[in-house]
């Protein structure tokens, strides 16, 4: 860290050093020069003390000459001669061989030896006046006897005569001496100051200069690493960010980031904070679990890869109006460690919703691909105008029935007779795709008849009884969307060879449907068609024909027509005979349908009708067979001994005869026990002109 | 879709009614009905559902109804604020319901509030809805079950 500290900061560091060390230099030549300065102020002191000094040594050799004269004690005067004496010769000493002196309050100071050549001249010449005379003056100071005294004295004061005044210009010489060295020196200092501050200056300018200018590089490779990291982070398609160990998002992640969770802010927030309101609360239970183990140094890196439960996981955002939109995100984690430790994970995020969504599609379409492959066989089994006439039928039939389900009464329980409707629909509808053999739709339809006929049972019956019906409805709504997408992609090139169909095969399902009840019922029938093409049906017509015959063929298969091993028995033929024919007579279409089977069960039919309280007991046994056989239209009777797929509500020859009535023809029934059963319709061809027009 | 999820959102204001005075309340045979012009009254409660369903359930009711109910919940301030309260409340108790009924593998929103007509936004078009009408009193309302699986 120090290192790399040095090598990038090296010449800052240097100059600093070099600041420093320059202060340091100045600061050091100041203490000294200073301290010389203080020194020679002391000398200067007491050079200038040495000029009082001669002139007290001369006024005391006064002083003791003129007590003396009195005949007085000049003790005291002789005391201060010799204490005068003593400073002057030890401080001139002092200056001249460098040494202790006193000073003025009568400290010991040291002095240096004067170097001056002028002050060291006057020295000399001051030491060669006072030699002499200082020994003078000290056999003054060391006269034993007032004769001796005087006669000292009077050569004492005749020196101090002749050389007094140049001994005071001596000292006086040296004072001026070493104020001029103190003031030289004074000088040098202020001169070694200016330089060293000026140095300090120059070099602090420099540091600055340089520092300022590696500053701003510094900010300049900032300023670059960070626009592009910026550029980095507001381009990437990815959401990236960093976790540290708190689980919190960094400040710094990708602009992506924050689209991909509802615009929200992301940094600082946790991870459970993250997906907070946006997954399902399965799914954030085992992200918070997953996300507890990135940390743990134990769990290795590549398990947390295989274990990563994130790798595709919805979000749903809900919009402002409470509407949730799905998007798929996948998560992928990278840990970020320094000296071996965890210190913080890279997330990565990618929104992975156009591949989930194409595959859950692929699957999807997969799934079905068996159904639609199966439907396919069926649909390009059936002649186009048949498909199209069945589907615009059905379509009509499941509207019709949803109508009927939406003209509910307020509040009124659900209507006997309303179901009764339905059910007719719904019956007509399954035979309809049964006789394509839609059997998928022709199931959910059963299934409805089913859910119907319990719910008719009921003693009161609520709107929650229909759920299970309206949920069928949709669902055949769905299957034959289904059936006309296929339709619709097939029939361009179907139209295109509708002129080579022969248009007798527009009648061929109704023998397809009979050989599938065949083989359900496990019967053996054959169905002949004549006249149908040759008559000019319009389509509505035609669509309601083919129920009405759907309607024949499949009670003729279920109920009519024997097991081969009964026929044999009865000594009919074991493949029974089926026969519509249609011709124009008298303006009017008469169609008949005829089997050799069974042939109305007269006995059932008069116990239905008394059970179902259709008339009293009486009136129903005093019932014609033709009256009975009219019976059949009712919705509420059937021949059949049970209820199948194919017949047994009773609710299909309801249809039949409503149909025939909406048309304004009539229907007659003719039956003979064992032989067999016929219905002939007439319909007025006016009709179907009108209807045409 | 199931009969029992539609259950489940129709209980949801089956419970909301059962709290007011006249909780005779009735459910009429359920519909289907095109997105393409959505079925909705005065005032709408809508919540999102996201999970093995997604879509859109919602509670629509005509002003007089919900003005009606406030009443006999013995709230007498029936300002426009308090209605659209209201429907809210009764969108929350399905948006409760479902959260109860569904578990943990579904998302339910927090209702909002849609006056007049709902948008092409709240609803998406290619779907048909179950409608299941309520009658209350002498008003009716629906439950709009807009979902795919």
């Amino acid at each position: 860290m120090l290192t790399t500290l040095f090598g990038k900061y090296k010449a800052i560091v240097v100059s600093i050093a070099l600041f420093l060390l320059l202060d340091a230099s100045v600061l050091m030549l100041n203490f000294y020069i200073s301290f010389q300065i203080s020194g020679d102020a002391v000398g200067v002191n007491l050079a200038g003390r040495q000029r009082m000094l001669s002139q007290r040594m001369v006024k005391s050799l006064l002083d003791i000459r003129y007590l003396n004269d009195l005949g007085q004690s000049a003790e005291q005067s002789r005391q201060e001669l010799e204490k005068t004496y003593g400073l002057f010769d030890a401080t001139l000493l002092a200056f001249e061989q460098g040494g202790q002196a006193s000073g003025a309050n009568g400290e010991s100071v040291n002095l240096s030896a004067v170097e001056s050549p002028a002050g060291k001249k006057a020295i000399a010449q001051a030491r060669t006046l006072w030699s002499p005379f200082s020994q003078q003056v000290r056999s003054v100071i060391d006269s034993e006897n007032r004769e001796q005294l005087s006669l000292n004295l009077s050569t004492a004061l005749a020196m101090a005569r002749d050389m007094n005044l140049t001994l005071l210009g001596l000292m006086n010489d040296l004072t001026v001496d070493l104020e001029q060295v103190a003031t030289a020196k004074a000088m040098r200092l202020r001169l070694i100051q200016t330089v060293g501050i000026s140095l300090a200056i120059v070099n602090f300018l420099l540091i600055l200069f340089h520092f300022l200018k590696q500053l701003r590089r510094n900010d300049e490779a900032l300023e670059e690493a960070r626009r592009e990291t910026e550029e980095i982070l507001s381009t990437v398609n990815e959401g990236l960010f960093l976790l540290d160990k708190d689980m919190r998002v960094g400040k710094q992640h990708s602009a992506r980031l924050e689209s991909m969770f509802d615009g929200r802010k992301v940094a600082d927030l946790t991870f459970s904070e993250l997906l907070s309101g946006l997954v399902f609360e399965k799914d954030m239970k085992t992200a918070e679990r997953f996300v507890g183990l990135l940390f743990r140094a134990d769990i290795k890196a590549n398990l947390i890869t295989e274990l990563n439960p994130l790798n595709e996981i919805e979000i749903n955002i809900c919009d402002e109006n409470g509407s949730y939109s799905s998007r798929y995100l996948s998560f992928d984690f990278r840990r970020v460690t320094q000296k071996g430790e965890i210190i913080a994970v890279l997330s990565t995020v990618n929104d992975v919703t156009d591949r989930v969504k194409l595959e859950r599609e692929l699957q999807r379409e997969k799934e079905k691909g068996d159904h639609q492959m199966s439907l396919l066989s069926k649909i390009l089994h059936v002649e186009q105008d048949t498909l199209q006439s069945y589907l615009n039928k059905s379509w009509a039939t499941l509207d019709d029935v949803n109508q009927l389900l939406r003209e509910q009464r307020k509040g009124s329980s659900i209507e006997l007779a309303k179901i009764d409707d339905i059910l007719a629909l719904i019956h007509k509808f399954k035979g309809d795709s049964s006789a394509l053999e839609f059997e998928h739709l022709a199931n959910s339809a059963h299934s409805m008849e089913d859910t119907l006929t319990e719910v008719k049972a009921r003693p009161e019956r609520s709107g929650k009884d229909l759920f299970g019906v309206v949920v069928l409805l949709e669902s055949l709504y769905k299957n034959l969307e289904s059936v006309k997408a296929l339709a619709e992609r097939l029939a361009q090139p179907a139209a295109q060879d509708k002129g080579k169909t022969a248009k007798a095969s527009s009648w061929a399902h109704l023998n397809r449907l009979v050989e599938t009840l065949s083989e359900r019922e496990g019967k053996k029938a054959c169905l002949t068609v004549s006249g149908l093409n040759e008559v000019p049906w319009t389509p509505a017509m035609r669509e309601t024909l083919d129920s009405m015959l759907v309607q024949f063929l499949r009670n003729s298969m279920v109920h009519g027509i024997e097991l081969p091993d009964e026929r044999q028995r009865k000594g009919k033929r074991p493949v029974a005979r089926l026969d519509i024919r249609a011709c124009e007579v008298d303006g009017a279409i008469e169609i008949v349908f005829r089997d050799d089977g069974n042939g109305l069960n007269v006995e059932r039919l008069r116990k239905q009708c008394i059970a179902r309280g259709v008339a009293s007991q009486s009136e129903v046994m005093g019932w014609s067979d033709k009256k009975l056989y009219s019976m059949i239209f009712r919705a509420d009777i059937s021949t059949a001994s049970a209820v199948t797929k194919d017949a047994g509500r009773g609710v299909g020859m309801h249809s039949v005869a409503k149909d025939i009535a909406d048309l304004g023809g009539s229907v007659k029934v003719n039956s003979k026990p064992q032989s067999g059963c016929l219905f002939k319709i007439c319909l007025p061809l006016q009709a179907q002109q009108s209807e045409a027009a | 879709m199931s009969e029992k999820a539609l259950e489940v959102f129709i209980d949801g204001v089956l419970n909301y009614f059962k709290h007011t005075s006249d909780n005779k309340i009735k459910v009429g045979a359920p519909y289907l009905h095109n997105n393409t012009e959505p079925a909705t009254l005065d005032y709408t409660g809508i919540i999102g559902v996201s999970g093995s369903y997604k879509g859109v359930v919602y509670f629509t009711a005509p002003k007089v109804l919900l003005t009606h109910l406030l009443l006999s919940l013995g709230e007498s301030d029936t300002s426009m604020e308090n209605i659209a309260d209201l429907i809210g409340e009764v969108a929350n108790t399905i948006s409760g319901n479902a959260r109860s009924e569904f578990g943990q593998n579904f998302m339910i929103s927090v209702p909002t509030v849609a006056r007049g007509r709902l948008s092409e936004a709240h609803v998406p078009q290619a779907l048909r809805s179950y409608v299941i009408p309520i009658y209350w009193k002498s008003y009716n309302a629906a439950v709009v079950v807009c979902l795919e699986q």
